[in-house]
């Protein structure tokens, strides 16, 4: 397809009418600033074939320009197939549509289906057309800002497409039939699976059902279980209560009872004999007994009185023996009590004789220390009046070490200054010729040697004249300062009192001598006075001289004199052990004599107490006997024995009358026979409330007919089952079609969409060397194969987007033209976004696709197509 | 004397494999059996109606099936009804009889003890029943064993009235069984059986009615009644009355295409109704894939909703995909090709070829309703 001739009138910004004319087969470039109207010069060209002439819709008012009341008309001449078509096209003012051409001309719809047929797309919708209904040529002509989208063709574009694929392939894929089946098959797929493989819909509902009736069923037969249970155990309950009311009227139970309480009388009688025998037997044995402690009572106090005597006599006995005994240890305590007083005044005169003599000794002992400490003192006062001499020569000198050191440093100072003074002076060498005349320097004779000129100097030689020197002006401040120096040492000297530096010196050290001896007397001295223990003296020698102040000094012959050696301690040791020796043998007899009157003391009260006893026991034996005398007792106890045996023979007798006779036995027989029969009548209420409410439940459960619904439930399960098992096929079947009919789609899609591959991989391998681009099946590209790795599409930059998008259209544009379809390719402000080299290969193959289709391309960059040959076309006035 | 001999009610029988719309349907003529089998008595002037078992489907119905049973029969109040029980509804202490003498109408009776019973004929001839009533399910003893030494007044006819088989089939200990010659041996002049569902004439005086209304597949003759004219020493008159509504009918279909179907379809039970028949077909043979689409649409999509119920059973009607059946669904394209596929995994046989047969047809028919849907 070749668009020939544009003409738009009343067309958004072009109120009056503009040509596009002179387009040529190949490259075409509309090149024009912006707000030129390029963009509606294609939105005219495409409004004019897509557009119904009769739409109304917001689009098509949009075509207006603004605010104007006018029909937006479009005038179009191209060729299709080598022959030539007119198209006029006029909207919402008397809308109308003309096509002429070789087969004539063609008005209103007519021209409208005529033009559909002829370039391939559908008619557009009620809201104009769109990507749908636009066909190949809406896809190859790309509106501003569109070229970059990498979408899927429009419906009737990819039909399009589809048909020239099946063509070249020579294979029909399933088209829109497949499409249709694969989509009834999902539908009918969906209401057994989800997507994701769970159950659902129709299968999912069966599987409930199944479910609910299988449990409906278990329910049934429980139920019919339970109602066969209650029949079953309603004639259980029936044959008890049958036995039961057999066993309580047992004529058996009457006899054993009317028997068993004549037995309970008998044996009551034969008991309340026992019973009296018995208490006849203990009151005469209580009377025997009772008669027979009175005598053993009356025989043991005898027996007891007669110890008692004993008893007394020999607490006598005792009592006399033991008083010799305590008049023996009385004696020897007495004895031992002279002993230890005699101990004692040995002892205090021993004390006295040592305390005598410690005291002697110590005087001896003082007297020594004061002579000791008076000779201390002498010394001491001798270092001292040393110590005077000395302090009072140091505080004469001034020459301390501090008058040293300056006096070295004003030395130091002056012969430094004098160095100084010396060295920038002339020096004047004397040599004398032997017989030389006497030459005399300011004054005196010179002699030979080297002579410093630092200060004027006169030089007389008699009988010559005068020679006068005088130092350089120059050598002045160090002669200034060798007179400070000299100046500064004098009044240092006048200071210290001393006519010459030695003389200064030599005083310096002796008092350094001084201060050093005067060190060594002082520690002598303290060494002198050292703190006295002995007389209470402390340190130093003011406390000494103090102390001794108004003492007499002791005499020197005292000195020598010896102490008494008579030894005191051994006779006092001795006197000591004795006195501790009679105070223990006094204590010990002391003891002896406590014990001995303790027991004297207790064997009196001893004495007494038996005294008492035996009055106590002869008087109530006494008394005793006065009551009942000894042979009336003897008399009154064989009575008593006698009537005891009888009594018991008695109750032997009633004993062996009630041994056979056992009421308690009989008792519990006949109350467990009764307690029995109770028993059972009591059950009977309950059994027989039991088979009624059984009887009741079997009725009620019975009502409901468990058997029939069991039945029914179980058909109904079974039934249910074979439903899921259906739908279960159904639902494999399905899954293994769609399954075959994906497979299948997709190894079509694989075969069909190799011409589109093979299209565009030359030009994608000119764009981007070695890569290759892969379709979907909607004719989408979708994967971009660069050095063995995969990018999405859609990740790819902007500006490559939109050259594969190109391609893209390029390519299915050869594939048209390659069936014999209109094709053609327009582009507005495409490839902006790409670089230099991209872009001129992209006109490189925009050019060279030229040669095979018409290309029209609109842009504002003159710059960027200024090498481009091509068709230059522009916007004129008509 | 006259008497209807019937047999075989199983009221309340669920018929729960039956498709819902279908199961009340059959449940309700069962009752209504009842009222035919009393217009017939009516009829034929035999007001007497002897049932030999089975009256109802279980040993326990409920109250509302043995209910409508008796109202039903209390409505035809001139017709007498002995009802006995018999291996599917037994006698049990509290169970069904127990429950069900309480509401029994003056002209109905259960037969739940073992003694004669006179029938009061009115007529010249006194008439006796002997009732042989099953207690269990099974019993190893013969019912009618007593038959034999029950005494009845001299003259009058011996009636026999019993359920269970007369003949074992293999097992050894068959339940219920009574013996071949019970109404030679007890001088009966009739002996009326219940339990087989299909009538059979045992000897001249022994007869199993079947059921009054068939309730399965595969019986002989059914959904008739008997009418016993008896008299003397002479052996009885046996007529067979109408009285079942639904035909059950099994058929087995060999198909070599699908051009006889149309024939075979009018063939079905000839003069029967359609909505009173039950039909189980089962179809076998080798077609063609649109033949068998063909035939599946005519069966299911038609005839199914013509009949009572329609079990088709079509396992075994093997399709062979022709080139024209794939070609059908498409020449070419990816639906051509998923069809070959299916095509190629059918040869492999088992399951899975089973399944891609059934996937094979399923492509058949939705690539047939695409296509119409395309026309539309």
């Amino acid at each position: 397809m070749r668009v020939r001739r544009l003409r738009i009138e009343n067309f958004r910004k072009f109120r009056a009418p503009v040509v596009v004319d002179g387009f040529t087969d190949g490259l075409n470039l509309v090149c024009e600033p912006n707000e030129t109207g390029k963009s509606t010069v294609l939105d005219a060209l495409r409004a004019a074939l897509f557009e119904r002439h009769s739409a109304k819709s917001d689009r098509i008012r949009s075509f207006r320009p603004q605010g104007d009341e006018v029909a937006p008309s479009v005038e179009l001449a191209f060729d299709v197939n080598g022959e030539e078509w007119r198209l006029t096209k006029r909207f919402l003012l008397s809308p109308s549509v003309t096509l002429e051409g070789p087969e004539g001309r063609f008005a209103s719809d007519a021209a409208e289906e005529k033009l559909q047929g002829l370039l391939g797309f559908a008619r557009a919708g009620n809201r104009g057309a769109d990507d749908d209904s636009r066909g190949a040529l809406g896809l190859l002509w790309v509106e501003q800002g569109q070229s970059f989208l990498l979408g899927s063709p429009g419906e009737t574009a990819r039909r399009t497409l589809e048909e020239a694929l099946a063509g070249e392939i020579g294979a029909v894929t399933g088209g829109r039939r497949a499409k249709a089946v694969v989509a009834q098959v999902e539908k009918a797929l969906a209401d057994f699976y989800t997507t994701t493989g769970r159950t659902t819909g129709r299968l999912k509902q069966a599987e409930a059902a199944e479910a609910a009736a299988r449990a409906a069923a278990t329910e049934r037969a429980r139920e019919l279980e339970q109602f066969e249970g209650v029949l079953e155990q309603l004639e259980y309950k029936r044959n008890e209560r049958r036995r039961l009311v057999r066993d309580i009227e047992d004529p058996q139970t009457d006899a054993d009872l009317k028997k068993l309480d004549e037995d309970i009388a008998r044996a009551r009688a034969a008991g309340q004999a026992l019973e009296i025998a018995t208490l006849a037997v203990r009151e005469q044995s209580a009377r025997r007994s009772t008669l027979e402690e009175r005598r053993a009572g009356r025989d043991k106090l005898a027996v007891q009185l007669q110890a008692a005597e004993t008893k007394v006599t020999g607490a006598a006995e005792a009592v006399s023996t033991h008083a010799e005994v305590i008049g023996r240890v009385r004696s020897s305590e007495r004895t031992a009590a002279l002993a230890l007083e005699t101990a004692r005044s040995a002892l205090r005169e021993a004390e006295t004789k040592r305390d005598q003599s410690v005291a002697e000794r110590a005087a001896a002992e003082r007297r020594l220390a004061l002579a000791s400490a008076f000779a201390r003192l002498d010394r001491a006062e001798a270092h001292a009046a040393h110590i005077r001499e000395r302090e009072a020569r140091i505080a004469a000198s001034r020459m301390d070490a501090a008058a040293m050191d300056r006096l070295r440093q004003l030395e130091d100072a002056e012969s430094a200054a004098r160095a100084q003074a010396e060295a920038g002076a002339a020096t004047l060498t004397v040599t004398l010729e032997p017989g030389a005349p006497q030459i005399f320097l300011d004054g005196t004779p010179l002699t030979e040697g080297a002579i410093r000129l630092s200060r004027p100097r006169s030089l007389s030689i008699p009988g010559v004249g005068t020679i006068a020197f005088a130092p350089p002006p120059s050598g002045e401040p160090a002669l200034a300062r060798l007179r400070a120096a000299r100046r500064d040492l004098t009044d240092f000297l006048a200071g210290v009192g001393h006519e010459t530096p030695q003389a200064a010196r030599s005083a310096g050290r002796a008092r350094a001598i001084d201060e050093a001896e005067l060190l060594g007397l002082r520690t002598r001295l303290k060494a002198e006075c050292p703190a006295d223990a002995a007389l209470g003296i402390p340190a130093g020698l003011d406390p000494l001289r103090g102390a001794l102040a108004g003492v007499e000094r002791p005499a020197p012959e005292t000195k020598d004199a010896a102490f008494p050696a008579a030894d005191v301690e051994t006779p006092y040791r001795a006197a000591r052990a004795a006195e501790t020796e009679a105070a223990a043998r006094r204590e010990a007899a002391l003891e002896s004599l406590k014990a001995g009157e303790l027991k004297e003391v207790a064997l009196a009260a001893a004495l007494e107490r038996a005294e008492a006893e035996r009055a106590r026991l002869a008087a109530d034996l006494a008394a005793d006997r006065a009551a009942l005398s000894d042979a009336d007792l003897a008399a009154a106890l064989e009575d008593a024995r006698a009537a005891e045996a009888r009594a018991l023979v008695d109750c032997d007798t009633a004993r062996r009358a009630a041994e056979g006779l056992d009421a308690d036995g009989f008792i519990r027989r006949r109350d467990a026979l009764r307690k029995k029969r109770d028993t059972l009548q009591s059950q009977l209420p309950e059994l027989a409330g039991a088979v009624a409410r059984l009887e009741e439940q079997a009725r009620t459960l019975g009502g409901e007919g468990p058997a029939s619904r069991k039945a029914a439930a179980d058909e109904e399960a079974e039934a249910a089952a074979a439903a899921l098992a259906r739908l279960r096929s159904e639902a494999d079947t399905l899954a293994l079609l769609l399954k075959v009919l994906k497979e299948a789609q997709q190894d079509a899609a694989r075969r069909y969409l190799a011409p589109v591959t093979r299209r565009i991989e030359p030009y994608v391998r000119r764009l981007l060397p070695s890569a290759s681009l892969s379709f979907g099946e909607d004719l989408k590209p979708q994967l971009l194969t660069r050095a063995g790795r995969e990018e999405a599409a859609e990740m790819l930059s902007k500006g490559t987007q939109e050259q594969i998008a190109i391609l893209t259209r390029l390519a299915f544009a050869d594939l048209l033209i390659d069936k014999g379809q209109p094709a053609s390719l327009v582009l507005d402000d495409a490839l902006v976004f790409a670089d230099d080299d991209r872009f001129d290969t992209m006109m490189e193959i925009l050019a060279e696709a030229s040669g095979r289709m018409q290309v029209l391309v609109l842009s504002c960059r003159a710059s960027a197509y200024r090498a481009l040959s091509a068709t230059r076309l522009s916007i004129r006035p008509a | 004397m006259r008497f209807i001999h019937t047999s075989d009610w199983q009221l309340g029988k669920p018929f729960g494999r039956v498709p819902e719309e279908a199961r009340t349907v059959l449940r309700e003529a069962r009752l209504d059996a009842i009222d035919r089998l009393a217009a017939a008595a009516r009829a034929n002037g035999a007001p007497l109606v002897l049932v030999a078992g089975d009256v109802f489907d279980s040993p326990e119905p409920g109250d509302r099936v043995y209910r409508q049973a008796l109202n039903r029969m209390k409505a035809q109040a001139d017709v007498r009804f002995l009802l006995l029980p018999g291996n599917h509804d037994p006698l049990r202490a509290d169970g069904l009889w127990s429950r069900l003498a309480a509401d029994t109408p003056a002209n109905v009776s259960a037969l739940v003890e073992a003694q004669p019973l006179d029938l009061g004929t009115g007529s010249d001839e006194a008439a006796v029943l002997l009732p042989a009533p099953l207690s269990h399910k099974r019993s190893v003893a013969d019912p009618t064993q007593w038959f034999d030494a029950a005494e009845t007044p001299s003259g009058a006819l011996r009636i026999g009235l019993a359920h269970g088989s007369v003949q074992t089939f293999g097992g050894d200990a068959d339940p219920n069984l009574v013996a071949v010659d019970r109404a030679r041996r007890a001088g009966l002049a009739y002996l009326a059986l219940g339990d087989w569902h299909g009538r059979i004439k045992i000897d001249e005086r022994t007869y199993y009615s079947g059921t009054p209304e068939p309730d399965d597949f595969g019986r002989e003759v059914t959904g008739v009644a008997l009418l016993v004219d008896v008299s003397g020493s002479a052996p009885p008159q046996v007529t067979e009355l109408p009285i079942g509504r639904h035909h059950w009918l099994e058929e087995g279909w060999t198909l070599s295409g699908a051009d006889d179907i149309e024939a075979r379809i009018s063939g079905l039970a000839p003069g029967a109704a359609r909505q009173d028949l039950v039909c189980r077909l089962r179809l076998s043979g080798l077609v063609t894939l649109a033949e068998r689409v063909a035939v599946r649409r005519r069966l299911e999509d038609e005839l199914a909703h013509e009949v009572r119920w329609l079990d088709l059973i079509a396992d075994d009607l093997v399709t062979r995909p022709t080139d024209t059946d794939l070609s059908e669904i498409d020449a070419q394209g990816e639906l051509h090709a998923a069809a070959m596929r299916l095509r190629a995994m059918m040869g492999e046989g088992g399951a899975e070829g089973r399944l891609a047969a059934q996937a094979l047809e399923r492509l058949y028919v939705e690539q047939m309703r695409a296509q119409r849907a395309g026309e539309a």
